[in-house]
């Protein structure tokens, strides 16, 4: 390394404060603050600053341990369904078990709104609106152009069961996300 | 041997997957060492660093000990404050359990013991 250690080391808290921008100001100060005296105690104990950096990581993938737990951290202490759901939308990309949750809340969340919208748009057409059973045994929740060969199974009970839809994937969805996130939290501590 | 995220995160296969294996089994137990260790009293950073490696045996990888210490404290676990040496040295974080991580810490050293004991007896049959 030809730059001198003094400007190694800024250049390295620089690229680590820029890597925690998601943090507060103070978290900020503190963790780079922090890291500094950390790195002055290792030389003043007889390590080099190149063997100290390396021990460290990258600033950049060293910054995003701190962005990760802190983000865990928060979606999981506050429990709001989109700051979990958004947690887990950044890890899809490297967890199988985020695409899972994601794509069952996904499911959930469709299965619901199909229900809420075909309750809203029964009154304006009940002939053709509902939860339909068709003569093959195949289940379709909406309109169909002809019922004749379709027996309608819920009639005005579309409303309450709409109700009861939203509820399941509502408490569902929030517990398939937290489980996920706290699966994620337990694997990335480390 | 570290616990190094990067080697958590990559698809272990063959002899790392040993390795892979053993971070998975001790991460747990980081977080327990770390609040038995400040049920002595506070500690900063790079003591707890390497009294976590010399007393309880992890070889923590350098880059871990301060995000594992920034998310306890938002957690509300730990709680942190800066501390100038009366002797002139550099200034300090020092790091202690709160109330909550005092419950915690009981009840994590409780299972711990619990579990280890049955392991134990169970990997000796």
């Amino acid at each position: 390394m030809d730059e001198k250690p003094d400007a190694v080391l800024k250049t390295y808290l620089r690229q680590l404060r820029w890597g925690l921008a998601p943090q507060s100001a103070g978290d900020r100060d503190d963790i780079v603050e922090e890291t500094r005296l950390h790195i002055l105690a290792r030389i003043e104990q007889g390590q080099t600053l190149q063997a100290v950096l390396a021990s460290l990581g990258p600033a950049e993938v060293y910054a995003s341990r701190f962005n990760d737990e802190m983000e865990i951290t928060g979606a999981l202490g506050s429990e709001k369904p989109v700051a979990v759901l958004f947690a887990i939308l950044r890890r899809a990309h490297r967890s199988l078990t985020a695409v899972a949750a994601v794509a069952s809340v996904l499911a959930l969340s469709v299965c619901a709104l199909a229900f809420v919208v075909t309750a809203g748009l029964k009154p304006f057409d009940p002939e053709h609106i509902g939860l339909w059973l068709s003569s093959h045994g195949s289940l379709l929740v909406g309109s169909i152009s002809n019922p004749t060969d379709h027996r309608e199974l819920l009639g005005g009970w579309i409303y309450p069961v709409a109700a009861i839809m939203v509820t399941i994937a509502w408490l569902l969805g929030r517990l398939v996300m937290l489980w996920t996130l706290r699966k994620i939290a337990r694997k990335s501590h480390v | 041997m570290k616990f190094g995220r990067s080697k958590v995160q990559s698809q272990p296969t063959g002899a790392s997957s040993v390795e892979a294996r053993k971070a998975q089994l001790l991460r747990g137990l980081m977080e327990i060492a770390l609040l038995h260790l400040l049920g002595d009293g506070p500690e900063y950073g790079l003591e707890i660093l390497e009294r976590m490696r010399r007393d309880a045996g992890l070889n923590v990888a350098e880059g871990t000990i301060y995000p594992l210490l920034h998310r306890l404290e938002k957690g509300g676990s730990i709680k942190s404050e800066w501390r100038v040496d009366p002797a002139g040295g550099r200034p300090r974080r020092y790091y202690a359990l709160t109330k909550l991580g005092t419950d915690e810490r009981q009840a994590l050293v409780a299972e711990w013991h619990r579990i280890s004991a049955a392991m134990n007896a169970f990997l000796r049959e």
